[in-house]
């Protein structure tokens, strides 16, 4: 555990001068991780495909700027790889604010149609929500974001993030019935 | 951070289950082309760029290589100038001042001496030789004997103010004076006087 942790430091530092092969480690380190976090805010494979190498090159441009002492590195990639995925899922639609709502409502999703469903069809299911919602869904349901959070990374009013995340439970409780 | 609903448990466990496709290769190779337009290795591109034509450098030694040319041209300038010369003039003749035991003075730098001359220059003194012929700085020019320097008393009785005198120049001791150009070498010696020809030993016969 030590001899890696030594390995992914002398890694950083050899991206931090801009070596290429270390790069190429890096990433072939963290492809999973990376691809994993960039396919929930994709649409399918090749636009996770383009976030990946977007959030890379960000990576790599801005690796000097990591502090171990002040993060994780998985929790700076996250956090890079995220914001490329939230940008791509803005590119595609403008976020509307019209929209609000001062409660949610309690979820009827079953559980048990979810635990016995696939990570990929569950993936599908979330890829067919509109762009906003699917971004609320995400960083609220998966991430763990409140809507205070969410509104801020989102740019919107916490009461148009509670409306996005109570599409997104509808959508996904009329999909869910319509697979039982 | 929100309080998890359970149905939200299990989608994030599921979606972290989620295997990533195989596109790792195709994904990093559009990495390393933007990397290599945005962030150049040290290594640089297979065809390193020509060296730049400009800047402080470039002017350096294009300076250098302009004095160096400069300098050889000129080195050869003067020898050739030198041979053509050498070869005009075979001998060259110094001007020769005579001394007039009458006439010319030797100035007495001591202080205490009165000399109002003022230094003369030397190369006024050629133009005549001691016979009062014009010497020709051209031709081989036969130099009288030194004459012996005498002082010239007169002078020296005087109160004069010191006076830098150029050295004088005496020829070398020589025939008389020939205003004709002269042969090189002794007449009727030929090269084959200077041969060392063994001669036979008297005693062995």
């Amino acid at each position: 555990m030590i001899a890696e942790a030594l390995d992914i430091d002398q890694l950083v530092e050899d991206c931090k001068r801009n070596n290429r092969r270390a790069q190429e480690q890096f990433y072939r380190q963290f492809y999973n991780y990376a691809m994993t976090i960039a396919l929930r805010y994709s649409r399918d494979e090749a636009d996770a495909a383009d976030i990946m190498s977007h959030a890379f090159v960000k990576i790599f441009k801005s690796i000097h700027t990591f502090d171990k002492t002040k993060g994780a590195l998985q929790t700076w990639i996250k956090r890079i790889v995220m914001n490329e995925g939230l940008d791509h899922l803005k590119a595609r639609e403008r976020f509307s604010k019209d929209m609000e709502l001062e409660t949610v409502e309690e979820p009827q999703i079953s559980n048990n149609v979810l635990e016995r469903m696939g990570a990929d069809e569950i993936m599908k299911l979330i890829h067919q929500l509109p762009p906003a919602t699917h971004a609320v869904f995400v960083l609220y349901a998966v991430e763990g974001y409140n809507h205070r959070e969410v509104a801020e990374k989102l740019n919107i009013s916490e009461g148009t993030s509670k409306w996005h995340l109570s599409e997104a439970r509808k959508t996904l409780q009329q999909q869910l019935s319509r697979t039982t | 951070m929100n309080q998890k609903a359970t149905y939200e448990l299990t989608i994030t466990e599921k979606l972290e289950q989620l295997t990533a496709p195989d596109m790792v290769d195709a994904i990093w190779a559009r990495i390393e082309t933007q990397l290599d337009t945005d962030l150049p290795t040290d290594e640089g591109p297979a065809n390193p760029p020509a060296a730049p034509t400009s800047g402080p450098r470039t002017w350096l030694n294009r300076g250098f290589i302009i004095a160096a040319v400069a300098i050889v041209f000129i080195y050869f300038f003067n020898n050739r100038k030198q041979a053509i010369t050498s070869s005009d003039q075979p001998t060259i003749t110094a001007p020769v001042t005579t001394p007039n035991n009458n006439k010319s003075q030797v100035r007495n730098n001591s202080p205490g001496t009165n000399n109002t001359q003022t230094p003369q220059n030397n190369t006024s003194a050629p133009a005549t030789s001691s016979n009062g012929l014009p010497v020709d700085s051209n031709s081989i020019a036969p130099v009288t004997g030194p004459q012996p320097l005498q002082p010239d008393t007169a002078a020296v009785k005087t109160n004069a103010a010191p006076v830098f005198t150029p050295p004088v120049v005496t020829a070398p001791k020589n025939n008389v004076p020939d205003s004709t150009k002269k042969g090189r070498g002794v007449k009727g010696i030929t090269d084959a006087d200077y041969k060392i020809v063994p001669k036979k030993d008297s005693t062995k016969n």
